[in-house]
């Protein structure tokens, strides 16, 4: 779609491109059956002993060679002898085995005719004018520069002028880190580099507390974006300045007749981080890192690419004791505060859950709740969906007799077609106060103004178009929920339907939480004030949160927020 | 060591005091400011602490908070940095936490909360106030301050100077 074109270049901490990529890998290490969340961004961190940190970055995109540019804030220069790139495979094989195992509940009555099995296995530096270049090197597929200056123009003028493009929504960011003091380490594909060649990135830099540059990711995140983290180090690490978010295995919802099993981890984790005010992460596992680095240690390659991999995880494992994995949901108004780890206290966290038999006064072990049709089980599509903080799922009858998951979006928000999991098309309610490139706006400076997407796109009866950073969105009339799916051209569809499921009045009378002042804002949007007759009439909605209370220090809930506005850069 | 005033909201509020400070009666409202990335340290007036320098830029001290009469669920939890002579602005956080309850002791306790510098060239070396306030959903606030000396690691990059 078009938010490729926008994007194409601007994607700072790597959260772009979302084509979903195999979720398998095959000896050893490399053979694992567990499905990873294909659009998940991964990054690994290793904190060393001796004071330095190790990032790894999974960079996704989609465009054009020449287009592609990611720009990363950084605390200190880093080792130019540590800058190189690390074999996805080696991420993948590392995210599927230590993701999320589920064991069935322990009860024969949901084995009847069901037998398989959940679980799977610094140089000198030079300065350029106002901007000093610490590092300017090929690395790999890239054209790679550390650069850093006290004026936020100048730096983009350095980036633009070598090459390095930069949208104008991103120079309002640029401006934030630089006023901290923040390095800017780039990347570009060198030419005759396909984006083909693209691997994640590894550096080493100074420091103790890893964090991550979450902000300047706002720019271009996909709501309800999956963030994947890896820490390696001498015990279990944990958020510092976030919270840390439990699970309840007792509310995994799955569904028996499918391969890999599917259950709704990812949703319930989306849902827990965005009950807890949006920000959050949930430990997956956590323990020691020996068993793994022997796993990859035992492996037989079976090409080239794996015996790439297994040298690169090996060297990333060994040297470090423990191994926590974290993982979160975000959409771009979470985004707001970069966060930081820290090491803690906190024991061992199993990767294998049990699943269980019963959620919610429903049977997962009865084969014949959904009517007796022999293929429907006691899970819903809503079971599995996450509609964001702003959404509400209820179920659509689809032409082929299927239901499927649609989404109404409280006032301010717009349904976009993304990604679940698993690489299928789902809704999501994005924040419209999130669109840093709307028509008409210029990309670059003196580039042609930006054309209208919805043009020409058809989000149904009661649905209307809304840009968002250049993609088509819907926002449905009240009543009425939208759906999404892939065109064969692989485009978004996006449309508004009818659920079968009433969505309640009171539903509409949510409103979005106040933005941080100090962040760069995307474009203005008019909230209507609360309906009161609405809010008396709507009382049986039960996703509606109840305002701040008298407790008084909720103050993300915008009570008094009657116009939700961001002021506008540029 | 320098203490609070009391703060009583709803209820009384007695600081118990950076180095851990006079005794509590039973049934008061206490805290105590100290350090700690993952266990509770504490803290003497004018003692040395690591300054940590985080890895995507920034520098911070670890604050960790042991308190008692407050409702765990969701405390806002509010951490002032500055620099011991008032000559630069303060940092402020503020941000709702869980407290964990010791099952035995009652004593409540939120480690590691990465206090901030906002001018960390003007604090190394030199003495900083570290001031912590929790207020739970009932009003009741609990707080204490500390100053503390930050020490920069030898391999860590030195701060911007301070201008």
């Amino acid at each position: 779609m078009k938010a490729r074109i926008i994007f194409a270049m601007a994607l700072t901490a790597g959260l772009l491109g979302w084509s979903p990529s195999p979720s398998h890998a095959c000896g050893g290490f490399f053979c694992g059956q567990q499905p990873v969340d294909q659009t998940a961004e991964r990054i690994v961190f290793a904190v060393n002993d001796d004071g330095t940190v190790t990032m790894i970055v999974q960079i996704a995109y989609q465009g054009s060679a020449p287009d592609f540019a990611w720009v990363l804030p950084l605390g200190a220069v880093p080792d130019v002898e540590s800058l190189d790139v690390f074999p996805q495979a080696a991420l993948t094989a590392l995210d599927a085995n230590t993701g999320p195992q589920f064991q069935w509940p322990d009860d024969l009555d949901c084995y009847g005719g069901l037998a398989f099995d959940a679980a799977g296995s610094g140089p000198p530096s030079r300065s350029d004018g106002e901007v000093t270049v610490h590092i300017r090197e090929t690395v790999g597929p890239f054209d790679v520069a550390v650069i850093e200056s006290r004026d936020p123009g100048a730096l983009v003028d350095w980036l633009r002028t070598n090459g390095f493009r930069v949208t104008s929504p991103m120079e309002p960011y640029i401006r934030i880190y630089t006023e901290e003091g923040m390095k800017f380490l780039a990347l570009r594909l060198e030419p005759g580099r396909d984006v083909s060649d693209i691997e994640p990135f590894m550096f080493t830099l100074p420091g103790q507390a890893p964090s991550i540059p979450l902000r300047i990711t706002a720019l271009a995140a996909e709501p309800e974006m999956g963030i994947l983290v890896f820490i390696l180090g001498d015990r279990r690490f944990g958020p510092a300045n976030w919270p840390e978010v439990e699970v309840d295995s007792g509310d995994i919802v799955w569904s028996p007749y499918t391969w890999p099993l599917e259950t709704n981890w990812t949703a319930l984790v989306a849902r827990s981080v965005d009950e807890a005010g949006g920000r959050g992460f949930v430990t997956e596992m956590a323990g020691e890192a020996a068993p793994y680095l022997e796993l990859a240690r035992a492996s037989t390659p079976r090409d080239e690419e794996q015996a790439r991999a297994q040298e690169a995880l090996i060297g990333i494992l060994d040297g470090h004791r423990y191994l926590t994995r974290l993982y979160t949901r975000l959409s771009a108004e979470e985004m707001t505060i970069d966060p930081t780890f820290r090491r803690t206290a906190g024991g061992d966290v199993e990767r294998t859950r049990m699943l269980p038999r019963y959620v919610e006064g429903r049977d997962m072990c009865d084969v014949a709740y959904g009517g007796g049709s022999g293929v429907a089980d006691a899970t819903t599509p809503c079971d599995f969906a996450s509609c964001g903080a702003g959404g509400l799922c209820r179920p659509v009858p689809a032409a082929d007799g299927t239901v499927v998951a649609g989404c109404a979006c409280v006032p301010g928000t717009t349904a976009r077609t993304t990604f679940d999991p698993r690489g299928r098309a789902i809704v999501a309610c994005q924040d419209m106060r999130m669109s840093f490139l709307n028509p008409g706006d210029r990309e670059v400076p003196g580039a042609t103004p930006l054309p209208d997407p919805c043009v020409g796109f058809d989000c149904g009866a009661g649905g209307a178009c809304v840009a968002m950073n250049m993609t088509p969105t819907c926002q449905c009339a009240d009543g009425l929920v939208a759906i999404g799916s892939l065109a064969d051209d692989g485009s978004r569809l996006t449309s508004c339907t009818r659920p079968s499921l009433r969505v309640p009045a009171g539903f509409y009378n949510r409103r979005l939480a106040a933005l941080p002042a100090e962040l760069p804002g995307g474009r203005e949007v008019y909230v209507p004030p609360p309906d009161p007759v609405l809010t008396a009439a709507g009382g049986g909605c039960a996703v509606t949160p109840s305002p701040a209370g008298a407790s008084g220090w909720l103050v993300l809930v915008a009570l008094g927020l009657l116009v939700a506005r961001r002021r506008r850069n540029g | 060591m320098r203490r609070l005033p009391v703060l009583a909201v709803l209820l009384g509020v007695l600081a118990a005091g950076c180095a851990g400070g006079e005794p509590a009666a039973p049934g008061e409202t206490w805290a105590e400011l100290g350090t700690g990335e993952w266990e509770f340290v504490s803290l003497t007036d004018e003692q040395e602490v690591d300054l940590i320098f985080g890895s995507q830029g920034g520098y911070h001290v670890w604050a960790s908070i042991r308190t008692e009469g407050l409702d765990p669920s969701r405390v806002m939890l509010e951490v002032e940095t500055q620099v011991g002579d008032d000559s630069r602005p303060a940092e402020h956080s503020r941000v709702p936490v869980d407290l964990e309850v010791d099952e035995v002791t009652g004593v409540q306790q939120f480690i590691g909360w990465p206090a901030v510098l906002a001018h960390p060239g003007c604090a190394v070396d030199r003495m900083i106030r570290v001031h912590v306030t929790l207020t739970d959903r009932r009003g009741v606030v609990a707080g204490d301050e500390c100053y503390v000396m930050p020490r920069l690691p030898d391999w860590a990059p030195p701060p911007p100077t301070c201008e």
